[in-house]
């Protein structure tokens, strides 16, 4: 086990639409509009979050520390006072690597099954 | 914002309501702003379609996120409690009994007033049913017993009875079975039954034949008594046991209804209609009515005879 998934384990398996999420934030700072169109655009539409879904994984999420709201926001002739910004923090970093880790894990033992035909990039 | 927008705004922020006060608050604004693009989106590039997705998928997540959401407030809620009331335990104990009391006294109370006034009796008509007791001031009897004869008239002179059944109970000996048995039994009018709606789990009701001068002696069980002594067998209907120096048949088995018994007593195990001809029946102090109008003349009319 890497240290990063030894330091991810206090917080126990990620969903889907949990770790689509931490991926989303691991690119940029974003709100949560964005995310919802970030996570939309990289599954080709597959995984489509709703308002519920996504702000029920942003209070957990908040909650335990792996991502944090923006004090400071981008200039105001950009911004809508509602919009909050959401910052991947250095422990939601290694719990998303943790993941992304054991999920290569799965996927080698995948391709060595022969279940996989070729690699995928995104 | 057009007229469809705000309309969907309004629906959204009322679906909102379904998620705890504390999420909605901290994050109800911000739901509501990235709903409102997205259903400009959805209209934009799918049209009705695209919007009607976009509601689905709304309205399936925020019915999954919220009981999860009301279930979390709960647990930090009730933690709370539980540490405020382990660093206030004289407190705690103070409001446990006072509580315990309350409830507890309610709880009787409730008890009592269902019992008496509320809870209907378990017999058709209940609210219709009224127990007669018939004095002889000159005697000085409050609790006059009732002769068959007297049934009888009250029976058959009586315009505004709907059914008039008398009972008494008394002790038998049930012999017949591996080992004699004292039974309570309770003796009955053939249409006692019939008149309090009491149907037999198995076999028949007395008839009006039952009582006939002569005919064979019958016996109906109660459930309760059936269970017990006979493990719940049906085949006990039809069997002849001997009570009072007579053979007695099993026709039927009562089905579980409470018993009616005055004073409060051991419940009867059997019953058996009383026999025809006798001129008092022994124990005999009180019948009841089914009427809607008690028959006041004709107490007087029998009580003038007297």
């Amino acid at each position: 086990m890497s240290a990063a998934q030894s330091n991810a384990e206090p917080f126990g398996p990620l969903t889907p639409s949990m770790f689509h999420v931490l991926l989303a934030l691991a690119g940029d700072d974003l709100h949560g509009y964005a995310i919802l169109k970030e996570v939309e655009l990289r599954t080709g539409g597959k995984v489509r979050l709703s308002t519920g879904t996504l702000y029920g994984i942003i209070k957990r999420l908040l909650n335990d520390g792996l991502i944090v709201e923006l004090r400071s926001r981008p200039a105001e002739s950009e911004d809508d006072e509602r919009r909050r910004y959401y910052r991947l923090t250095p422990q939601g970093r290694q719990v998303a690597t943790a993941e992304a880790e054991r999920m290569d894990e799965i996927l080698s033992i995948a391709r060595s099954r022969n279940l996989l035909k070729k690699t995928r990039t995104a | 914002m057009s007229v469809a927008d705000s309309r969907a705004i309004r629906f959204y922020r009322a679906l909102l309501r379904l998620l705890p006060f504390d999420f909605r608050s901290d994050f109800g604004p911000e739901m509501e702003t990235v709903f409102q693009e997205q259903h400009k989106e959805a209209g934009r590039l799918d049209g009705a379609a695209g919007v009607l997705r976009l509601w689905w998928e709304t309205i399936a997540g925020i019915f999954r996120t919220a009981p999860g959401e009301h279930l979390a407030m709960f647990r930090q809620d009730a933690g709370f409690a539980l540490r405020m009331m382990r660093k206030n335990p004289g407190y705690t104990l103070a409001a446990i009994l006072t509580l315990g009391l309350g409830i507890g006294a309610n709880s009787a109370i409730f008890s009592v007033v269902n019992a008496v006034l509320l809870k209907p009796l378990p017999y058709e008509h209940g609210e219709s049913l009224v127990t007669l007791h018939q004095q002889a001031p000159r005697a000085g009897m409050l609790n006059q017993p009732f002769s068959v004869a007297e049934i009888n008239d009250y029976r058959t002179q009586s315009h505004s009875l709907d059914g008039l059944v008398e009972y008494h109970n008394m002790n038998f000996i049930l012999l017949g079975r591996s080992e004699p048995e004292r039974v309570e039994t309770g003796v009955v009018s053939w249409n006692y039954f019939d008149v309090f709606g009491v149907k037999p789990l198995f076999g028949r009701a007395f008839r009006p034949e039952d009582e006939h001068p002569g005919a064979s002696a019958v016996l109906m069980l109660s459930y309760e008594y059936w269970i017990r002594s006979f493990g719940g067998d049906p085949t006990v209907v039809n069997k002849t046991f001997t009570m009072n120096d007579r053979p007695h048949t099993v026709v039927g088995i009562l089905s579980p209804v409470p018993q009616y018994r005055q004073p409060a007593g051991p419940h009867d195990a059997s019953f058996r209609p009383h026999e025809a001809g006798n001129q008092r029946a022994p124990g005999a102090s009180r019948f009841e009515w089914r009427s809607r109008q008690f028959a006041a003349g004709l107490s007087e009319r029998l009580s003038a005879l007297n």
